[in-house]
Parts: structure tokens; C-alpha cells; sequence
């Protein structure tokens, strides 16, 4: 698979995914302007996206300071106790949810084709599980960790 | 002096690095790893480790210009730093002492 230009796809990822790291996602599109491989960009794109995502996220980065951004003091609106979700996606990937984790399996099956021996399962898998949580809450099962839940009434006074 | 542990990766890194020379940036990196060092690399995991070693006062890094074939997006020149030679230099010191005088390894001449 090869082409004169990057799919665009893979430019939406990129930019979706790698554009606040200008360097990678520059040398990701020289890498492509070399090689003409399609195959070869999905495979860094996917295996950048992939090892990103295992960063870790705590570090101090004080380079992130250089960031052009004026100061603005943002009022808080939300409470600062969030009632407690549960993620249906079962994504551990930033910005991805569902649908794009189906959109995802369907790249890497399309590139590695006996990958979808994988993918197939785990979404049905997945789809199972959202079901049944979703059938256990309608069903006025309480979820979420204890303590949440007392700091929850003891501020709304209930 | 505290004694700076290399991963291999890291160590091909700096090799890199070394062997470029001024124009040491991911592409230039990652094609020196793949020709010379016959490895694949990941340029999410060259990246990943590149920033590691820059945290760790290994390379230093400086960015250029952008250009067309790049989308406007600059390169990110790295250059080992004093300390990171001298990490290269203790892991092949360590190296060849480790390798020395193994009979497994030495060249049959037939």
C-alpha cells in the first residue's frame, strides 16, 4: 500500500492524537515522504498512540510552561464531588471511546488482517458488559465506592 | 560519582546520536538505528526514550526550523551531552570486560 500523500485518516490521527508532540508528528510525515509506505505510517502512528498512552502522566513538565497561552482564571461551576460513573468503553485510552476503540480495531485489522481474531471477541466482550451494567443499575443496584457516596449526602444534607 | 545504567535501546540511541552527528534528529535516528544497528525502531519509542535520556541530563535537545515535507512542523535536534558520553563510555567498558576471554565466542578458524 503506498501513495504520494498520507491517507486522510491518518492525518486526522495524527492531529487528533500526536500534534502537541510537533517533532514526532513532523518526523512521522518525513518518515512517509521517504518511504511512500502507508503501512508504515499506520504502524507508527498505532505504535506512537499505543506507547503514549503508557506514559506516565504525573510527571512534572515544566517545559509545558512555555505553552502561548494566556493566563485566564476559569470559575469553577462543577461541584467538587462528581458522582461516580463507570466506563463502558473499557478504553484505557485518552479520547477514545466506543465507537473509536471500534474505529481503532478496524485500522489494525485492516493492516494486520488476522489481528480481527482478536479485536472480534474482545468487542463483543465488551458490548456484553456494557449491557449487563447497564441492565444491573436499571435495576437500582447502587455502584461506586463508599465513601464517595457519604461525602455526596452528607453535602446535600440527605 | 553516581554510575548512570543504560538501557540497550538507550545505549543504540546515544550511538545514534554520536554517529549522525549535527543532524541528529527522530527520522535521522531511527534510520541510523535500523542500518546500523539492524533493529526496527519505533519513533514513538525513540521519542519516549529520547525524552527519558534529556530528563536524565543525557542529551540536550534544540529546535530547528519547520519545513514543507514535515506539514510546517520543526525538527528536534538531539546532541549527547558530557554526561551521556561518559554513560556510553562505562557501558563499553562494561561491555568489554564482559566479553573478554569467552571462549564461546571467539571466531573458529577453520
Amino acid at each position: 500500500m503506498t501513495g504520494s500523500n498520507p491517507s486522510r485518516l491518518a492525518v486526522a490521527v495524527l492531529r487528533r492524537f500526536l500534534d502537541d508532540n510537533e517533532a514526532l508528528a513532523g518526523d512521522l510525515l518525513e518518515g512517509y515522504a521517504r518511504r511512500r509506505s502507508r503501512v508504515w505510517l499506520w504502524r507508527q502512528l498505532l505504535g506512537a498512540i499505543v506507547i503514549r498512552s503508557f506514559e506516565p502522566q504525573d510527571e512534572e513538565r515544566p517545559l509545558g510552561l512555555a505553552e502561548q497561552r494566556s493566563f485566564q482564571p476559569v470559575r469553577r461551576e462543577r461541584p467538587l464531588v462528581q458522582p461516580w460513573r463507570i466506563n463502558l468503553t473499557a478504553s484505557p485510552l485518552p479520547g477514545i471511546g466506543g465507537l473509536g476503540l471500534v474505529a481503532l480495531g478496524a485500522l489494525v485489522a485492516l493492516v494486520r488482517p488476522e489481528a480481527a481474531l482478536i479485536f472480534l471477541p474482545a468487542i463483543g466482550g465488551g458490548l456484553t458488559l456494557g449491557v449487563a451494567l447497564v441492565l444491573v443499575r436499571r435495576r437500582g443496584i447502587r455502584w461506586g465506592p463508599p465513601a464517595a457516596r457519604n461525602i455526596t449526602t452528607a453535602a446535600t444534607g440527605q | 560519582m553516581q554510575r548512570q545504567r543504560l538501557t540497550d535501546f538507550e545505549l543504540m540511541i546515544l550511538l545514534a546520536i554520536l554517529r549522525v552527528g549535527e543532524d541528529a534528529y527522530g527520522v535521522r535516528i531511527a534510520d541510523e538505528i535500523e542500518r546500523t544497528g539492524r533493529r526496527s525502531a519505533l519513533m514513538g519509542a525513540v521519542y519516549t526514550a529520547l525524552d527519558r535520556l534529556e530528563r536524565n541530563g543525557l542529551v540536550s535537545s534544540s529546535v530547528g526550523d519547520p519545513t514543507p515535507e514535515r506539514g510546517g512542523r520543526a525538527k528536534r535536534f538531539f546532541q549527547v551531552t558530557p554526561r551521556g558520553l561518559r554513560a556510553v563510555k562505562q557501558t563499553q567498558n562494561a561491555l568489554v570486560a564482559l566479553w573478554a576471554d569467552l571462549p564461546q565466542l571467539k571466531e573458529r578458524r577453520t
